[in-house]
C-alpha cells in the first residue's frame, strides 16, 4: 500500500531502514573518517578481549587444582589463603570427617615449593610440589593414572609436560635415557614419569611426589600436618548436607567448602589481596572509555557539520526521532564493521599470547558476547551522548 | 453562504503578532498582520532588511509557534498543537536562501529524501519522480552528481526540486534567487510560477530582487512589521 502524499493528520513514520541507509551513507563518504573511527573502535574490543582474556585465563590457571581435584569437599585452615600460602591443621581434625555417615573416605594433600635444577643447565626454578597419598586419586590429569603406580616407590617425582621450558626438556630425556636423575630441594630423586597439569599463578612448573617423600623434601613440615584435606562422599550424598554436618563437628579454624567454594575462596586471594583483577577491570574500562571518546567524536562532528543540513530536513517535516536513529544506525554501524573482524584478530591473538605465557587462553562465545555487549553499550553511550546536540539544529535558524 | 467556485485559501492570517525577547529587550517584529493567499496565486513579499519578512515566513512555514492572533495554513490551524508542526511543514514546499544540501547524497538521493519522508516506498517511483523533477529544473544530467560537483546556481535548483518534488499545495520562499545570478535567478522563478499556474498550487516569495517583481500576482510590501498590500487582477486585496 502506497502511502504517499498522507494528509497532516496521518503522520507516517518514516521506515528505520531509511535512516539506516542515510547514516551508511554518510558513514561511507568520508572514508578516513570512517576508519579512523572504525580503528578506534577495534582497538576498543582487542583491549576489552584481550584484557577479558588475560583475566579469565589466570583466574582459570590459578584455580586450576582446585577445579581439578577429586572429592566433593575441601577442608583448610581458615588461616590459609591460598594454594602456595597454606597453614596445615591438624591430621586427627580431618579424620573426624569420617563420623559423618555419607562421608566415604578422606584424603590429605600437602603442598610446597622448592627449587628445581634443569638437568641441562643446572639453573633452579621453583616448582609447586604436590605431595598425595599414591594409593589415592585426587587429581584426574592426564598420564597420571599410567605414573601413578610408579609414584609408591621412594624419592621419585613426576613431572608436569605443561610446566615452562625453563624447566628443561624432561619429557624427551625420559624418552630417550628413561628414568633420570634430578636435584629437587636439595635432593636426588628419580623423574619417572610425566602427566599434563599446566601451570598455575604460584608456580611456573608442577612436580608430584609421593606423601614420605614430600617430608624428606620439606623437613620443616610435620606429618601430623595437613594443608588441604580431601572429603569424599558415598554416591548420592547430599553435598549441603554433608558440609553442614561436617561444619557442626570441626573446630571453628577450619573451611568446609564445596568445589565450587574453594575455587571462589582461592579466586578472592587473587582478585582482593592482588591488584590483578583491578589491572585487568581497569584495562577494561580504559579500553571502553578511549574508544567511546573516538566514536562520541566522531558522530558529534557528523551532527555538528550537519546542523543546518539536518534544520533543513526538519523544516520540510522530518522529526527528531528520524535523526535519533540516524545516529544510532551510526553506532550500530561502528559496532557491527568494528567487533567482527576484531573477534578474528583476537582468536588469533589469542593463540600467540597462549603460546608466550604458557597459559591457555580460550576465546569462548561467552566471552565474544560480553565484549560484544560492552562494545555495543560503549557505541549506545556515545550515541546518545552525540545526540544531544541535535536539539541544536533548529529549523528557524535555516531562515536566518 | 459558502462559495465553492472559489479556490481554497491556503494561508489566511489575522491579526498576527510576534515579538522576540522579552520584559525591556522585547521587540515586536509582526504588528496585526493579515494576509491571504489563494491556490494558483505567486505572491511577493518584499520589504527592508529587518521588516519582519523571515519572521512571517517561518510562522507560516510552521517553524515557530505563533504568539498572538489567528493563522491557517492550508486550512489548519496553527499553533495549536506542537505535535503537528512536523506534520503542517510537510503540506509546504520550502525553498529557503541556502541549499543546505547534504553533501554525501547525489542529486537525485537528495530529492528522494522528500519522498521517502512522506513514505513513498516505492524505490522505483521515488527514482522516477526524482529524475522527473530534476529534469524540470534542468539538471536531468547531473542526478547522479554530488553536490560539492555542482555550481552555486544548480545546487541551488537541486534544492527546489527537493522542496517541490511532492508536489505541495503551498510553496514558500525566502530570497530564493539571493546566491544566484540574473539568469538562473529568473529560471528558478519562472520554474516556481509554472508549478503555481500548472499544479495550482500557491506561492509565497520573498524578494528583494525587482528583476523578478513582474512574474508576480501580487506584490506586498512589508515595513516594520506592518503589511501594505497592492491590488491585482482578480481584485481582491491580499494583505488586510
Ligand atoms: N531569533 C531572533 N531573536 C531575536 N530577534 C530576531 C530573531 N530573528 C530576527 N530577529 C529580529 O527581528 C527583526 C525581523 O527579522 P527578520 O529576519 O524577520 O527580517 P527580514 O525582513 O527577514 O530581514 P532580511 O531582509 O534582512 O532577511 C529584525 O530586527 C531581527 O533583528
Ligand atoms: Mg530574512
Amino acid at each position: 500500500m502506497r502511502r504517499q502524499n498522507s494528509s497532516p493528520n496521518t503522520p507516517t513514520a518514516i521506515p528505520a531502514g531509511y535512516a539506516f541507509r542515510l547514516a551508511w551513507r554518510q558513514l561511507s563518504y568520508q572514508k578516513v573518517r570512517f576508519f579512523t573511527a572504525v580503528a578506534g573502535v577495534v582497538f576498543a574490543c582487542i583491549l576489552v578481549f584481550m584484557q577479558i582474556g588475560f583475566k579469565t585465563a589466570l583466574f582459570e590457571s590459578a584455580t586450576l587444582l582446585q577445579r581439578t581435584m577429586t572429592g566433593q569437599i575441601y577442608l583448610s585452615d581458615v588461616q590459609s589463603e591460598a594454594i602456595w600460602r597454606l597453614v596445615p591443621f591438624p591430621r586427627k581434625t580431618l579424620y573426624r570427617a569420617l563420623s559423618v555417615p555419607d562421608v566415604q573416605d578422606v584424603s590429605a594433600m600437602y603442598v610446597g615449593q622448592a627449587p628445581w635444577k634443569n638437568p641441562v643447565t643446572g639453573v633452579n626454578r621453583t616448582a609447586l610440589i604436590l605431595g598425595i597419598d599414591p594409593n589415592v586419586d585426587v587429581f584426574p590429569f592426564e598420564g597420571l593414572s599410567e605414573a601413578a603406580p610408579k609414584l609408591r616407590m621412594r624419592n621419585v617425582v613426576l613431572f608436569d609436560e605443561f610446566s615452562r621450558p625453563e624447566f628443561g626438556p624432561v619429557k624427551q630425556i625420559l624418552a630417550e635415557k628413561g628414568e633420570f636423575p634430578v636435584e629437587v630441594a636439595g635432593r636426588n630423586l628419580d623423574v619417572v614419569g610425566t602427566y599434563k597439569m599446566g601451570i598455575t599463578f604460584s608456580a611456573d612448573g608442577n612436580l608430584i611426589v609421593n606423601d614420605t617423600t614430600f617430608f624428606e623434601l620439606f623437613p620443616a613440615k610435620s606429618p601430623q600436618g595437613v594443608d588441604v584435606g580431601i572429603v569424599k562422599l558415598a554416591p548420592g550424598a547430599d553435598i549441603q548436607q554433608v558440609q553442614k554436618e561436617l561444619r557442626d563437628i570441626m573446630p571453628v579454624n577450619i573451611k568446609v567448602m564445596t568445589r565450587e567454594e574453594y575455587v571462589e575462596d582461592e579466586k578472592a586471594y587473587w582478585n582482593n589481596i592482588t591488584p590483578i583483577g583491578y589491572i585487568f577491570n581497569f584495562g577494561v574500562i580504559m579500553g571502553l572509555f578511549v574508544g567511546l571518546v573516538i566514536v562520541y567524536q566522531v558522530l558529534y562532528n557528523d551532527i555538528n557539520n550537519h546542523m543546518h543540513e539536518y534544520a533543513t530536513l526538519k523544516a520540510m517535516g522530518y522529526e527528531d526521532s528520524y535523526f535519533v536513529k540516524v545516529v544510532l544506525s551510526s553506532a550500530v554501524i561502528f559496532v557491527v564493521v568494528g567487533f567482527f573482524p576484531s573477534w578474528l584478530l583476537c582468536s588469533a591473538l589469542y593463540k600467540v599470547v597462549q603460546a608466550s605465557i604458557f597459559i591457555e587462553m580460550n576465546l569462548s562465545f561467552e566471552k565474544a558476547l560480553l565484549t560484544f555487549c560492552l562494545i555495543s553499550g560503549m557505541c549506545f553511550i556515545s550515541a546518545l551522548l552525540a545526540v544531544r546536540k541535535l536539539k541544536v539544529a533548529n529549523p528557524v535558524d535555516v531562515f536566518q | 453562504m459558502m462559495d465553492f467556485s472559489s479556490p481554497p485559501c491556503l494561508i489566511e492570517a489575522e491579526n498576527l503578532s510576534f515579538h522576540y525577547g522579552e520584559g525591556d529587550l522585547v521587540q515586536q517584529v509582526l504588528k496585526n498582520v493579515g494576509l491571504r493567499v489563494m491556490s494558483g496565486e505567486f505572491i511577493i513579499l518584499a520589504g527592508p532588511s529587518g521588516s519582519g519578512k523571515s519572521t512571517l515566513l517561518s510562522l507560516i512555514g510552521a517553524l515557530r509557534p505563533i504568539q498572538k492572533g489567528k493563522l491557517q495554513v492550508c486550512q489548519y490551524d496553527m499553533g495549536q498543537s506542537k505535535a503537528s508542526m512536523h506534520l503542517i511543514r510537510r503540506q509546504i514546499g520550502y525553498v529557503f536562501q541556502q541549499h543546505n544540501l547534504l553533501n554525501f547524497l547525489t542529486a537525485r538521493q537528495n530529492v528522494e529524501m522528500t519522498l521517502e519522508m512522506l513514505g513513498d516506498d516505492d524505490e522505483f517511483s521515488r527514482k522516477e519522480k526524482s529524475l522527473d523533477m530534476l529534469d524540470k529544473v534542468g539538471l536531468k544530467k547531473e542526478a547522479n552528481k554530488y553536490p560539492p560537483e555542482l555550481s552555486v546556481g544548480q545546487r541551488q535548483r537541486v534544492a527546489i526540486a527537493r522542496s517541490l518534488v511532492h508536489q505541495p499545495r503551498l510553496i514558500l520562499a525566502d530570497e530564493p534567487t539571493a546566491s544566484l545570478d540574473g539568469k538562473s535567478g529568473a529560471q528558478v522563478v519562472e520554474l516556481l510560477r509554472d508549478m503555481v499556474k500548472t499544479a495550482g498550487c500557491g506561492a509565497l516569495v520573498v524578494t528583494h530582487d525587482e528583476r523578478i517583481f513582474h512574474y508576480a500576482d501580487a506584490i506586498l510590501r512589508i515595513e516594520d512589521g506592518v503589511i501594505y498590500g497592492e491590488a491585482r487582477e482578480g481584485g481582491h486585496n491580499v494583505g488586510v
